[in-house]
């Protein structure tokens, strides 16, 4: 009888434990492109053996290091994360499950008169349009909502206004939270976290451990996003005017819960008679509810959003 | 909402920013539907695919849907300042506010799309359907 020990095993890609960019031989140039170290004309490149896997790897470690360079470089635009569900702006440092979202520094959310809410495609990370396109010709920042944000800031300099629009950014893409490696991830993400050996299978996905409270689907986040953070009089002022932007299956949720507040509700429009104010219909919407006297409308309103309209 | 104060950008080889459907409701289709399922309407549900919620433009020639965001952005932020001004012209003289205008989709668009749907396999007339060897 034979058995394999498991150091006879072969070894998995160690990519995604690289410390830095340039550890893995890349570079981000003076025109934002990903270009490697020793040829600096050469763009990255996918198939770098004839192992899927290993491709896989290397990407995804790649992408890690790019998201953390747009995450940076947003900083310096003003922009931060926000950790759901706690709230907070430092992330916290205990067990429990996470993710970020990118919003305008807190201040002036507070006091910005018109939000930008994004809701991505939920195979993209964190502020990332697209990874190919980020680390391809069109370079990190027009791959990411780096490009919306400094084109929205240059329109407003043109025009000389000194309130700055404010942006949030939902996270529909990392909704998966490793307690090993203490962040929020994509499912390429996680398959791409190094294994015991090759030919060990992926960590199992534990739907209360590695899920974040409130963010568990791309639904479920966007409903805490709108609810904690867009429909909060602590992060946002009531009279500020809201727009959104859905981007691929990200429109889908967004025309859901455009529909359901507008929809639910046989005299919808009748709430929203004034197009106006956005988020003021929004508030307006979770206090008029129960005072409403159309037939039968209410009982369509799904579960998730009743914290919604008790929270006024 | 969405018909009235929203906007969609579509795939599609036209160029950027040419319209390509206005928004349509359920019940305005629920005639094509019946002719497309025999008479049987009680499936609306399978009939999403046809609902246009907002009127729709061309986010432009490309086939990657990845690109779309790097075409669409400033196009979005323009819309976005008409709708805020018009909005804020509203407030000064008690007006409705931004309404999506009725978009002039080209006859061009439309026979484009109808030939779309019937590749598709919408219409009895499109060749391609295997109905009779999934029996």
């Amino acid at each position: 009888m034979f058995r394999r020990l498991p150091t006879t095993l072969p070894t998995d890609a160690t990519y995604t434990t690289a410390p830095s960019l340039s550890s893995l031989g890349y570079l981000i140039n003076s025109s934002n492109q990903l270009r490697y170290t020793t040829h600096p004309t050469d763009p990255f490149r996918y198939n770098i053996t004839t192992s899927e896997r290993f491709n896989d790897c290397h990407s995804e470690a790649v992408k890690a290091f790019v998201n953390a360079e747009v995450i940076s470089r947003l900083s310096s635009l003003g922009i931060q994360q926000l950790w759901l569900p706690s709230l907070t702006t430092e992330k916290p440092k205990g067990n429990e499950a996470v993710l970020p979202i990118l919003v305008t520094e807190l201040e002036k959310l507070k006091v910005a008169k018109r939000i930008v809410v994004v809701v991505n495609r939920s195979i993209e990370d964190l502020g990332i349009w697209s990874a190919r396109t980020a680390r391809g010709e069109a370079g990190i920042e027009a791959g990411s909502v780096i490009s919306l944000i400094k084109d929205m800031r240059a329109r407003e300099a043109a025009r000389g206004e000194e309130e700055e629009t404010a942006f949030v950014i939902a996270n529909s893409g990392q909704l998966l939270y490793s307690h090993k490696q203490k962040r929020a991830m994509s499912m390429a993400g996680w398959q791409a976290m190094q294994r015991p050996s090759a030919l060990h299978a992926a960590p199992i996905v534990d739907e209360m451990a590695n899920r974040v409270e409130g963010s568990r689907t791309v639904e479920e986040h966007l409903r805490s996003v709108m609810r904690m953070v867009v429909g909060s009089e602590k992060f946002v002022d009531k009279q500020a005017r809201m727009f959104l932007i859905g981007v691929g299956d990200g429109s889908n949720e967004v025309c859901k819960i455009l529909e359901e507040m507008c929809m639910s509700c046989s005299d919808g429009f009748a709430i929203y008679r004034d197009p106006a104010n956005d988020v003021a219909r929004f508030r307006q919407w979770q206090e008029t509810e129960h005072r409403c006297d159309c037939t039968g409308g209410h009982s369509a309103f799904p579960d998730q959003l009743k914290p919604l309209r008790s929270g006024k | 909402m969405l018909a009235r104060r929203s906007r969609a950008w579509g795939l599609s080889s036209h160029p950027l920013g040419t319209p390509l459907a206005n928004a349509t409701s359920a019940e305005s289709l629920v005639e094509p539907k019946a002719i497309m399922q025999g008479g049987d309407i009680d499936e609306m549900s399978t009939l999403d695919e046809y609902i246009y919620p907002s009127p729709t433009v061309s986010a432009g020639a490309t086939a990657n849907a990845e690109e779309v965001m790097q075409k669409i952005g400033a196009g979005i932020l323009d819309w976005f300042e008409q709708v805020a001004a018009a909005d804020d012209l509203a407030q000064t003289t008690s007006g409705e506010g931004y309404v999506n205008e009725t978009l002039e989709v080209s006859e061009e668009v439309l026979k484009e799309a109808q030939a779309a749907a019937a590749r598709a396999g919408w219409d009895d007339s499109a060749s391609g359907s295997n109905d009779e060897e999934d029996l």
